[in-house]
């Protein structure tokens, strides 16, 4: 590019050659004229033949004869005459060519440049010190900048640079931080504030400097190794003045003030002086170390150090609040200090490490605290799935989540044992499924549905479930939970969802909604009928001794088929298949066969309606013949039937046994129900009764209304033993619907007591069931259901060990008793001593025999 | 008051007519159980008497009388076996020897 001075010359020079141009047009110019004819003096006609080039060449040199001065006067009067006379002569001659014009030397002299130069330098240096006064700069930008170019190209780039260099710092280190030591104050922040806000200046001087030195920086700086460039450079150079020339004051440099300044800060924020906080100051420090970078040399460690003092005092301050304020104080403080790191542009791996601190002293340093069985037992009684799911986030931070598992089986373990040690029997499956769900939901919702916890949980039901200090409670030397659960199977499929409480209920709504997110469920009664059932499998499963259940199921079944009393047929054969594919074919072979001697019955019935043809015979009889060997055994009670029964049984007794050949019935009256028709004062009413209130009812048919009929007279007739006798007219008499008057009244029934129609009896329904009596287990039953069982396991426990020694041939008695268990185990397995005298039982029947060398069993073919 | 029965649903169960802890002599399972091809008992699992007075299940003492070694010969007591449709009336007869 020309020099300023230059350009201007080259501007100048063209405005004459214009004119010259316009002179040859215009003869009447005085000036024009006389220069024209100056010109023409030097010059022959001949010459006038001279080529074209040569001509403008003459005429471009005439244009620069006028000196400067003369040059402004041919702008002036640039303008075109008023008049122009065309008619007289011009002296403008086309054949004699263009007039002679001359050159004149006009470069500048070397002296010019010098002076140019140095004047540029004192420019510059100027507008340094204007820069560093923060005053405006005199000379415009632009002419600056091409000073230093100038300068650059000239070669003195080196000195330009080293003399930047120099000023800067001089500026830096004399003047700039005097005045930040005077403005820091003893108050770290107060540094650190001053020092940003002096960065903040330096850096828009530093820009403004670098803009102007641009052509420097990017020339001579860019391929000069050992120099930095500008931005470094006044980065570098503000850094070393702050950080290392700064005088100690109290006890502390500046760069370490800053340093300090940031560390308070942060604690302000966690200890919430939001006067003394100031999160744009922090942030902006931070940016400012980056920028310096002495970030990880000198604030990183430190800012850790101040952490790690800062868990230690909180720990300390924690140490006497209660679990459940401890997560939450830790989960935020994490929180927090995560957020932090981010908000104020922390470096990533400053905050891992911080995080690490946190967690090595928060969780793992203090896990005694937060592994806490009381505690953790009070967040689970109270389902805190808040807390929990903190708890189990904070211990995996630390990867130490497993060791809850601890405290975890620990609250179970407890809380099942209370349960199912409970007296309160009823209750005892429901409470089992809600601590279940409850845990499922806690599992699933904080734990993150971790399969060891699922485990843990699993195992720890089984052990409180099969723990036999807890059966021991119960005196009936079987597990209570496995009769519970048949019994509460019993409801769900008798009742149906009626006898689900609200409790599960509504958890199990909970459960349908997350279910719908996952996979299609129907909400139909059905379906959450399915779920109940499914619920109280999943409590089956934990119990060792299956076959209580199967006892109690089993009785349970027979007595809904038998008294039509299930809610559903498709849930029982669901509920089937599920028995199958949890325990096995033989588990529920015996309840099939129930299943088909009911269709069986069904079809004998209909055949042998059949073989009646439409003979009225006044009674609707139906009758289900069951195998023997399938059902739970009943026990035979002798009863006098009314004739009219026993005539249309005996019928059906001849038919039966002369179609299937070789079969002997016994009739079960205790299982047998009946419909009757009654009328009272009120109307015709069918009552629902069992065998056994009919046959009482029908003896009242002969009976005076007035006198009734003595206990005594209804035994003679009934034949009934007293236990029944009296548990029928109790269901008659005294409980809720009270079809005989008893006298004289009061709970018991006694042999002394008298029997009347109670005519006024009157229900809103015309059906009035009132067997309930014969739904209702007794006590002897229950117990004689837990006796059959115990001795089925006695057989189950030879057969076992003759089975084990069948294969083995040999066996010491400690591997016998140990096998033994194993095998038994899911359908229940009797105590040590129990299976002893199982063993000296075989023993004595020669199924094994005790080898006196080797001290071992043998078995004997 | 008249009562009147209207609808009688009586219960009974069935065993085979024999005594109660026999077992078939063949498999040795109960009579009240099937032989070991069969799933449920009844008339798909029929007992067979002989007039020697030995029960057994129908599919058991089928497959021994097929055999060519059997002689057609009752397992239990080596008579002639032959069949009796009336298990009742032939009572469980103490065979001796």
């Amino acid at each position: 590019m020309p020099s300023p001075e230059e350009l201007s010359l080259n501007k100048a020079s063209s405005l004459p050659r214009s004119s010259s141009k316009r002179k040859l047009h215009e003869p009447k110019n005085p000036t024009a004229s006389r220069s024209t004819s100056a010109s023409e003096r030097g010059t022959s006609p001949t010459q006038s033949t001279l080529p074209f080039t040569k001509r403008l060449k003459t005429s471009h040199s005439a244009a620069n004869i006028g000196p400067p001065a003369d040059m402004s006067r041919t702008q002036s009067i640039g303008s075109r005459p008023k008049v122009i006379d065309l008619t007289r002569p011009s002296n403008f001659n086309p054949n004699t060519g263009a007039k002679k014009l001359v050159i004149k030397n006009l470069k500048p002299t070397r002296q010019d440049v010098d002076t140019y130069y140095s004047r540029t330098w004192d420019e510059l240096n100027g507008s340094l010190s204007l820069i560093f006064k923060r005053q405006p700069l005199r000379q415009p930008l632009e002419v600056l900048c091409r000073g230093v170019e100038a300068i650059c190209r000239k070669g003195d780039a080196e000195k330009l640079s080293n003399h930047l260099r120099d000023r800067s710092k001089a500026y830096l280190e004399k003047e700039l931080l005097p005045k930040i030591e005077r403005e820091a104050g003893s108050v770290n922040v107060e540094g650190l504030a001053t020092v940003h806000k002096y960065w903040t200046e330096w850096s828009k001087q530093a820009t403004l400097i670098r803009s102007i030195f641009s052509y420097l920086d990017r020339s001579y700086l860019l391929n000069e190794k050992d120099s930095l460039q500008l931005e470094d450079m006044g980065i570098q150079q503000f850094r070393h003045a702050v950080f290392s020339k700064s005088k100690e004051k109290d006890g502390r440099k500046l760069g370490g003030k800053v340093i300090a300044g940031m560390c308070d800060l942060v604690r302000y924020d966690r200890e919430r002086e939001e006067g003394l906080f100031n999160a744009a100051l922090l942030k902006d420090s931070v940016v400012m170390l980056h920028i310096f970078g002495i970030y990880r040399k000198s604030f990183e460690g430190e800012f850790l150090k101040q952490s790690r003092k800062f868990f230690d005092r909180f720990i300390e301050d924690q140490s006497s609040s209660r679990m459940k304020d401890y997560i939450s104080a830790c989960d935020n403080l994490l929180y927090k200090e995560a957020l932090r790191c981010d908000t104020y542009n922390l470096d990533s791996s400053t905050k891992r490490s911080l995080l690490e601190e946190a967690h090595e002293i928060l969780i793992e340093g203090n896990q005694d605290l937060l592994l806490d069985a009381q505690g953790l037992a009070g967040l689970l009684n109270a389902s805190l799935m808040g807390s929990l799911k903190a708890l189990y986030n904070l211990l995996r931070l630390s990867a130490i989540q497993d060791k809850l598992k601890k405290p975890f089986e620990a609250y179970i373990k407890e809380t099942g044992s209370s349960i199912v040690k409970d007296p309160k029997v009823d209750e005892m499956v429901v409470r089992l499924l809600e601590l279940k769900r409850s845990l499922d939901l806690i599992i699933r919702d904080a734990f993150e549905q971790d399969e060891s916890f699922t485990w843990s949980l699993r195992e720890a039901f089984g052990n409180f479930i099969n723990d036999s200090k807890n059966t021991k409670a119960w005196g009936t030397g079987n597990s209570k939970v496995g009769e519970m659960i048949a019994k509460y199977m019993d409801t769900l499929l008798r009742g149906g969802l009626k006898a689900v409480p609200p409790s599960l209920q509504s958890d199990a709504k909970d459960r349908d909604a997350a279910e719908k997110q996952g996979q299609a469920s129907t909400g139909d009664e059905d379906a959450e009928l399915d779920r109940q059932l499914e619920h109280s499998l999943e409590l089956f499963r934990f119990i060792e001794g299956k076959d209580v259940f199967e006892a109690f199921y089993k009785k349970d079944l027979a007595r809904r088929i038998l008294m039509a009393r299930s809610a559903s047929q498709d849930a029982e054969r669901t509920m089937l298949a599920k028995l199958k594919t949890e325990c096995g074919f033989s588990f529920t072979h015996n309840l099939e066969q129930m299943f088909k001697d009911q269709e069986l019955a069904r079809e004998e019935m209909a055949t042998y309606k059949d073989t009646l043809g439409n003979s009225k015979a006044g009674i609707d009889l139906s009758v289900n013949v069951l195998s023997a060997a399938s059902w739970p055994p009943y026990a035979d009670v002798t009863v006098k039937l009314p004739p009219e029964i026993s005539r249309v049984i005996d019928k059906f007794s001849t038919y039966y046994t002369s179609k299937h050949t070789g079969r002997r019935l016994t009739w079960k009256h205790a299982l047998a129900h009946s419909v009757v028709k009654a009328k009272f004062n009120k109307g015709y009413k069918e009552l629902l009764v069992s065998a056994f209130q009919a046959i009482v009812l029908v003896l009242f048919n002969d009976a005076d209304p007035k006198a009734g009929l003595s206990y005594k007279f209804i035994q003679a007739a009934t034949g009934l033993v007293d236990a029944e006798l009296q548990r029928t007219l109790q269901s008659l008499a005294c409980a809720k619907f009270r079809v005989l008057t008893k006298n004289p009244k009061s709970r018991e029934v006694g042999p002394e007591d008298n029997f009347t129609v109670n005519l006024a009896f009157s229900d809103p329904k015309y059906r009035v069931k009132i067997n309930q009596i014969q739904l209702k287990e007794t006590k002897e039953e229950n117990k004689e259901t837990h006796e059959r069982v115990q001795q089925d396991r006695q057989y189950e426990t030879q057969a076992a060990i003759v089975r084990i020694m069948k294969s083995r041939k040999t066996m010491t008695h400690a591997n016998l008793v140990s096998e033994v268990i194993e095998q038994t185990k899911s359908r229940g397995a009797v105590e040590l001593s129990e299976i002893k005298k199982n063993i000296e039982k075989l023993l004595e029947k020669d199924y094994i025999e005790r080898n006196e060398d080797t001290g071992m069993y043998d078995y004997l073919a | 008051m008249k009562v009147r029965i209207k609808k009688w649903n009586a219960v009974a169960t069935w065993r085979w007519d024999i005594p109660d802890d026999d077992v078939c002599g063949i498999c040795q399972v109960h009579f009240d159980g099937t032989c070991p091809t069969c799933k449920y008992p009844g008339d798909d699992c029929s007992l067979l008497s002989g007039k020697c007075g030995h029960n057994f299940h129908m599919h058991c003492i089928v497959e021994w009388i097929k055999q060519e070694s059997s002689k057609g010969q009752c397992p239990m007591c080596r008579q002639k076996f032959e069949w009796t449709d009336n298990p009742a009336l032939n009572a469980p007869a103490i065979v001796a020897g």
